[in-house]
């Protein structure tokens, strides 16, 4: 005896259920409807889109209306055809620059590129010695500038000193980006020195000369150390001329460069500490994925883990004073 | 006894009497988004996918509702922001759902009657529990039912007109508007969520969630030219702003356009999303994947 529930406004057994039969037209719309249907390999038409999905990433898709290489035979014969490969040439608007690649046959590519930066890309044929034979080009697309501004606002209202900063992004979860800004801001004058003196005090001397550019590299590089990534992640990611200087000073120095000796440093150098002294387990190293932002293809919408707190104290000159009163005693 | 000098906010003495006022030092703004994706397939009596929007008012939409409504009965003013988008405004106005909706509600209470049976003859320790489900799944299908005659969007358009809930707007469906390609269909999104807002809930909407909080330069205008007030995105959407913002998360900011941002504090979200720190993620909290049928015994 199937069991009715006292009251049912259906009237319908909950083994049994049944819905109403739809009515035939209905009923045509609905086997229209294939859940089986495949995806087509292509929508039969030229298309290419460029993406941006992080500072570090571009994603590019694309599709031929026709085999692009039965055209290339048919104009320029099997033989010669066959010396060419179908590629995709990456622009950086800016500068002029151009990288190739062999293209994805599956017809879409990630792309590793610089933050603040703008790009287009050309799918197209390449062979040694012999012009790029464009197809398609992309849209231009601008990477997102990597952290926080550099600039704050003129009117006293809403101006914000690096130190007030630093910590509202330390109080909203952003301790890196606050770590970061309080090495630009440890002295207000000259914060690209102290991250040049830090530098040198954690590398080395002999550190590479510092562009204005390389500064906030550099302050990132300290920051993603000193929240435990390791150098051996980052050094895919640096730029080609940091990169190679800290392989050699790896080299050199017997130990190499770790977040304790770093911690250290900042310790000495800005009176700064990191409110949890423990290294960070996998959980905690997942929420740097969001902040660290070294770690390329890195998604914000996987919500991090809270990330160790920096306690900040104030640059102001009454800090400074008092820590000197308290060394001296 | 309360020492004025003790709290952490400032007192302001009124200009024109003795009376100090307590200014407070910030406001808190609880803002909830519900969005789920369009799952309607009159094609089969039964899908799976359709079970995600019951569990939603079963186990959210319904409770949020009551709880409103207490609220202000006993005369309180919680202040409220609720987005509910367009997909999941449909879905619970459509017909087919809400009938169907009704038969998961009943097949659950039957359940739950059964499950009051076995645990009373073979599982006293599950009897509580079993209770527990009867009562609330009884309590839900009265409110469904008898007092929002199946139909929970009107709900919340009443607990709007009363001022108990302002209630925002989110993308035509939930569309990722920094990589819809073309302009068109990124104003689509607003637009068709604006007109879809104006259909359940007779007026225009002020704010809008904005997809996965995502926001990139340029989307603010396709939100004024839709006459939308303000936004909600992520952190970084203000954090990184140009200039640095003095309060950074902990204040909203005005788009150069007027249209105004609020950003989500990290903190709070996790708390409600990451698998890893949230509630959700916490062994003692609910394991709504558990199904009965699986693990009570044959």
């Amino acid at each position: 005896m199937p069991f009715i529930f006292p009251g049912s406004s259906e009237q319908l057994t909950p083994a049994l259920a049944p819905l109403p039969e739809p009515t035939a037209e209905v009923r045509d719309k609905l086997a229209a409807l294939s859940i089986d249907e495949p995806l087509p390999d292509t929508y039969a038409g030229d298309r290419i889109r460029l993406l941006v999905q992080s500072p570090y990433r571009l994603y590019l898709y694309w599709s031929h209306a026709r085999d692009p290489f039965q055209t290339l035979r048919r104009l320029f014969g099997t033989n010669h055809a066959a010396r060419y490969r179908l590629a995709l040439r990456l622009t950086d608007i800016e500068s002029g620059a151009e990288s190739l690649f062999e293209a994805s046959p599956v017809n879409n590519f990630w792309f590793d590129v610089r933050p603040d930066s703008s790009y287009r890309v050309a799918v197209g044929f390449y062979a040694q010695g012999r012009p790029f034979i464009r197809l398609l080009i992309s849209n231009e697309v601008t990477t997102p500038r990597v952290g926080v501004a550099r600039t704050s606002d003129a009117t006293p209202e809403f101006h914000v000193a690096a130190p007030e900063f630093a910590r509202v992004l330390n109080e909203a979860g952003y301790a890196t980006d606050a770590l970061e800004v309080t090495l630009e801001a440890a002295d207000a004058a000259t914060g690209d020195e102290t991250t040049r003196r830090l530098a040198d005090a954690f590398i080395g001397a002999g550190a590479p000369l510092l562009r204005d550019d390389s500064f906030a590299e550099m302050r990132a590089l300290l920051s993603a150390l000193a929240f435990g990534v390791s150098l051996e992640r980052l050094l895919p990611l640096l730029s080609p001329a940091l990169a190679g200087w800290l392989r050699q000073a790896a080299q050199r120095e017997a130990a190499p460069p770790d977040a304790s000796r770093l911690l250290e440093l900042l310790r000495s150098t800005l009176a700064l500490e990191l409110e949890d002294d423990e290294r960070y387990d996998e959980a905690t190293a997942e929420a740097m994925r969001r902040a660290a932002r070294f770690v390329w293809g890195a998604s914000d919408v996987q919500m991090p883990a809270p990330g160790p707190r920096l306690w900040l104290p104030s640059m102001n000159e009454e800090f400074f004073k008092r820590r000197a009163r308290r060394r001296n005693i | 006894m309360l020492d004025k000098s003790s709290l952490s906010f400032p007192n302001i003495q009124h200009p024109t009497s003795n009376l100090f006022y307590i200014v407070p030092n910030g406001y808190f703004s609880l803002i909830l988004h519900a969005h789920l994706p369009f799952v309607r397939h009159p094609e089969h009596p039964e899908f799976l996918e359709e079970d995600w929007l019951y569990e939603a008012i079963t186990e959210v939409y319904l409770p949020l509702i009551f709880v409103f409504s207490n609220l202000h009965e006993s005369g309180a003013r919680p202040r409220l922001a609720m987005n509910v988008s367009p997909p999941l405004c449909e879905m619970l106005a459509d017909e087919l759902l809400q009938t169907r909706y009704t038969r998961h509600l009943e097949n659950l209470l039957a359940l739950s009657e059964k499950e009051i049976a076995r645990a009373s003859a073979d599982a006293p320790e599950f009897l509580p529990a079993a209770r527990m489900y009867r009562e609330n799944l009884s309590a839900a299908l009265r409110l469904w039912t008898d007092t929002y005659g199946r139909n929970i969007v009107r709900g919340f358009r009443e607990l709007q007109e009363e001022g108990v809930l302002e209630i925002i707007t989110c993308g035509a469906t939930h569309g990722f508007l920094p990589l819809i390609s073309t302009d068109e269909a990124r104003r689509a999104q607003v637009e068709i969520a604006v007109t879809n807002y104006r259909k359940h809930f007779g007026r225009q909407p002020r704010g809008i969630w904005l997809p996965e909080c995502a926001y990139e330069p340029g989307i603010e205008q396709l939100l004024a030219d839709a006459g939308i007030e303000y936004f909600i995105a992520d952190s970084h959407a203000i954090l990184y702003g140009e200039p640095r913002p003095r309060y950074g998360v902990f204040a909203p900011v005005r788009c150069p356009n007027g249209v105004a941002v609020f950003a989500r504090d990290l903190e709070t979200s996790q708390q409600v999303w990451s698998s890893v720190v949230g509630y959700p993620g916490h062994p003692d909290y609910r394991e709504f994947y558990r199904d009965l049928g699986w693990d009570a015994p044959l």
